[in-house]
């Protein structure tokens, strides 16, 4: 008897405790890294402040490490009844027309409880959340691409660098392609040809205002741009200049090379130059330089810079989410001014035109002009469609055998084009 | 009264174990029937499942996609399993005899066994990179040329067949070596009185004593490497150009890539359907021997 009563006040004991911290959860979804900017840093904790103003004891972070993952995740969370799930992380690319009838759209929190200066946030990154004129997400991280080159590669060769045009840095290539003294091979130009590789060779098609998929739904990849695209890496890779190994080198693996020389210039997210640069990884510390992706000659009177590609995480409310107006808040308190700039000097990637104004900032991040300068033109690399996927492997089908050989480039694309037409609303 | 207390005692048994099948049974029959259900539904995230009957078959059918990794996958199977099997019989041939360190050399033939999957891809992967990797500089050095496993599918699919091999021929030996152990003396010495050379010894003697093994050794690789995921997706997600796609990538893609689950459920079947004519004669084989004592 005795023991029975013990046993049922340990029940009611921990079950009361499983209630009360049932009911006070408060659940994000995102990538490690998002929690990592928000809450700490020399920029501090900005999770902290809100967290006082809400009376909510804790946020609750469910981080993982790849966007595959966090969609997975997500996604089935949000096809529950319910989900604990206030707030949850999505890449612009997996927020598509028919993924964001999961979300809540939220143009009457917008109005009844507006985000500080809105306006200031990039209109690329905005407009991108938006679908048939609601908005469903709010911009927090961007990833734009720029230009990383080895300065000590160009002393080496004796190139005064960096190049000014696209033109340019193609005829460096060569001369940046040799072997170390110590037997490694160097490339002088590489991008991954693994994964989506249709984002990183849009990169390279920008420097002539190509696209794989148009803003409005065209598609693009037989057109100049794009064409001109493969067609250099097809003739880099039939003259030795290209890697053979390039269809299994996906992101990962090429942040990897410009940290062991490896390779002397690459188009990455602007944010990689804390990484290139690191000195417990990287060979080269200090010498990996960022700029933006030097535009061709033709398109340098409209496009001082070639206009990248921007990726964005954005924040999205489950519409199956138990407390929608404390998850406003949240995202409220996390797109302040202030906010946006602490995240910042932790390492984020601003959303906001204003924060690049900053001399903190400025100190903090020694290719913020660059940068800045890339988000005045930039655009993402492909506008958001319910078969994107499908797109991206049909991309790495074409253009792999395109540059292999295996095709002539024209005919791939045009190909290419055609399948993917198919595919688009 | 002996009967009563078999039957009270048959029931008493049902109790116990009852539950547990029940729950095995539901754990296995109901996703099977689900995947089934779903095979003949459209469904995504965002929008809600509707019926389409055969639609998502006959449009699996009309992908080349589809098509290419079907073939690569019966390509595949039949030359690993095969290859796997006659490595492993010879492994076994060899290591049956009397030799000097016989237990370690046999460590060293399980060793990739204990090597998980994901690693073995990982490790081969950077020693086959084609600039830095040390096989390729080997093969170089050696002046036969490079093994060009990223941009050709002809040497892409050699790599695969190998890793595969390599990775589960253990099995296949393990299960052959016991097995050619188990054989009596007694047959080989009646055989050897008889005058019976090797190759008759080797023919009505060894082969259909291990014949059983044999299949059982098949129709588990039959089924486990039809299902090849891991070394594929590792080495370069069925590149170059989706040409070493298999049905598990191809499967995983509807899946996990274009959310396409009523595509993917169709293709799952697809799958246990094949792996079944595959292993069907086998599975017919082991019957007969088995439950018919017919050889």
């Amino acid at each position: 008897m005795k023991r029975l009563s013990i046993l049922i006040l340990a029940v009611l004991l921990f079950g009361s405790i499983a209630l009360v911290g049932a009911q006070s959860r408060f659940v994000v979804l995102g990538h490690k890294v998002h929690q990592q900017v928000s809450t700490g840093g020399p920029g501090g904790d900005i999770v902290s402040e809100w967290l006082k103003k809400a009376g909510v004891s804790s946020v609750e972070w469910q981080t993982l490490g790849s966007n595959n993952d966090i969609r997975d995740k997500l996604f089935r969370e949000a096809t529950l009844s319910s989900t604990d799930i206030s707030v949850g992380f999505v890449l612009n690319t997996s927020l598509t027309p028919a993924v964001k009838e999961m979300f809540e759209p939220l143009d009457s929190f917008l109005a009844s409880a507006p985000i500080e200066d809105f306006q200031d946030i990039f209109p690329g990154l905005r407009d991108a959340a938006k679908f048939d004129g609601k908005t469903y997400a709010i911009p927090f991280r961007h990833a734009t691409s720029a230009l990383h080159y080895n300065e000590a590669f160009f002393e080496e060769k004796g190139i005064k660098g960096p190049p000014k045009n696209i033109e340019e840095l193609l005829e460096f290539i060569p001369k940046l392609t040799f072997t170390r003294a110590d037997g490694t091979p160097v490339y002088g130009f590489v991008i991954p040809g693994k994964g989506e590789m249709y984002a990183n060779t849009v990169d390279l098609a920008r420097a002539w205002d190509g696209d794989f998929v148009s803003m409005d739904y065209k598609s693009s990849a037989n057109k100049y741009g794009m064409v001109k695209a493969i067609s250099t890496l097809a003739d880099l890779y039939k003259k030795g200049y290209y890697p053979k190994a390039f269809t299994s080198i996906a992101n990962n693996d090429l942040n990897t090379w410009m940290q062991q020389g490896r390779v002397a210039m690459t188009i990455s997210s602007t944010g990689r130059n804390t990484f290139y640069n690191d000195p417990k990884q990287s060979l080269y510390p200090g010498k990996i330089k960022t700029i933006p992706i030097p535009a061709s000659k033709e398109i340098q009177s409209k496009y001082p810079v070639a206009p990248a590609k921007t990726e964005f995480w954005c924040m999205v409310i489950p519409k199956n989410a138990k407390n929608k107006a404390q998850a406003w808040d949240f995202i409220r308190s996390l797109s302040t001014k202030d906010a946006t700039l602490k995240a910042a000097l932790n390492g984020n990637g601003p959303v906001r035109a204003s924060t690049y104004n900053d001399a903190s900032f400025q100190k903090m991040v020694p290719y913020w002009k660059a940068e800045k300068d890339i988000l005045d033109v930039a655009r993402v690399a492909m506008p958001a469609f319910d078969n994107a996927t499908q797109a991206a492997d049909l991309f790495n089908e074409y253009a792999q055998a395109a540059i292999i050989g295996n095709m002539k480039v024209q005919d791939a694309m045009d190909r290419l084009a055609e399948e993917v037409e198919r595919l688009l609303p | 009264m002996k009967r009563q207390s078999i039957r009270s005692g048959s029931r008493l048994a049902y109790f116990f174990v009852g539950p547990v099948q029940i729950v095995l049974t539901l754990i296995i029959l109901v996703p099977i029937i689900m995947t089934l259900i779903l095979s003949f539904q459209n469904y995504t995230y965002g929008k809600p499942a509707s019926f389409v009957g055969l639609d998502n078959y006959v449009r699996i059918f009309a992908d080349r996609n589809f098509k290419r990794a079907l073939i690569n996958n019966i390509i595949f199977v039949n030359l690993v399993v095969y290859g796997e099997l006659l490595l492993g019989f010879g492994m076994a041939v060899f290591f049956k005899r009397k030799m000097a360190l016989k237990k370690f050399s046999i460590a060293v033939v399980m060793a990739p066994y204990a090597v998980s999957t994901v690693l073995g891809a990982l490790m081969w992967r950077f020693m086959l990179e084609p600039d830095i990797g040390m096989l390729n500089g080997f093969l170089r050095a050696l002046s036969f040329g490079q093994l060009e496993w990223t941009t050709r599918p002809f040497h892409t699919f050699i790599v695969l067949i190998f890793l595969s091999i390599w990775l589960n021929v253990p099995f296949t030996f393990l299960t052959l070596y016991n097995s050619l152990l188990g054989v009596p003396n007694d047959l080989f010495e009646a055989a050897r009185v008889d005058g019976a050379s090797a190759g008759q010894v080797f023919r009505f003697i060894t082969l259909p004593t291990i014949m059983p093994a044999i299949l059982i050794s098949l129709m588990f690789r039959y089924i486990f490497a039809f299902r090849t995921f891991d070394i594929v997706w590792i080495l370069i997600q069925g590149g170059p150009f989706r040409s070493t796609e298999l049905l598990s990538l191809y499967l995983y893609r509807q899946a996990f890539s274009y959310f396409n689950f009523g595509i993917a459920s169709a293709v799952a079947w697809i799958m246990v359907l094949v792996t079944i004519l595959m292993g069907a004669y086998y599975f017919r084989v082991l019957y007969k021997r088995m439950f018919k004592n017919e050889y």
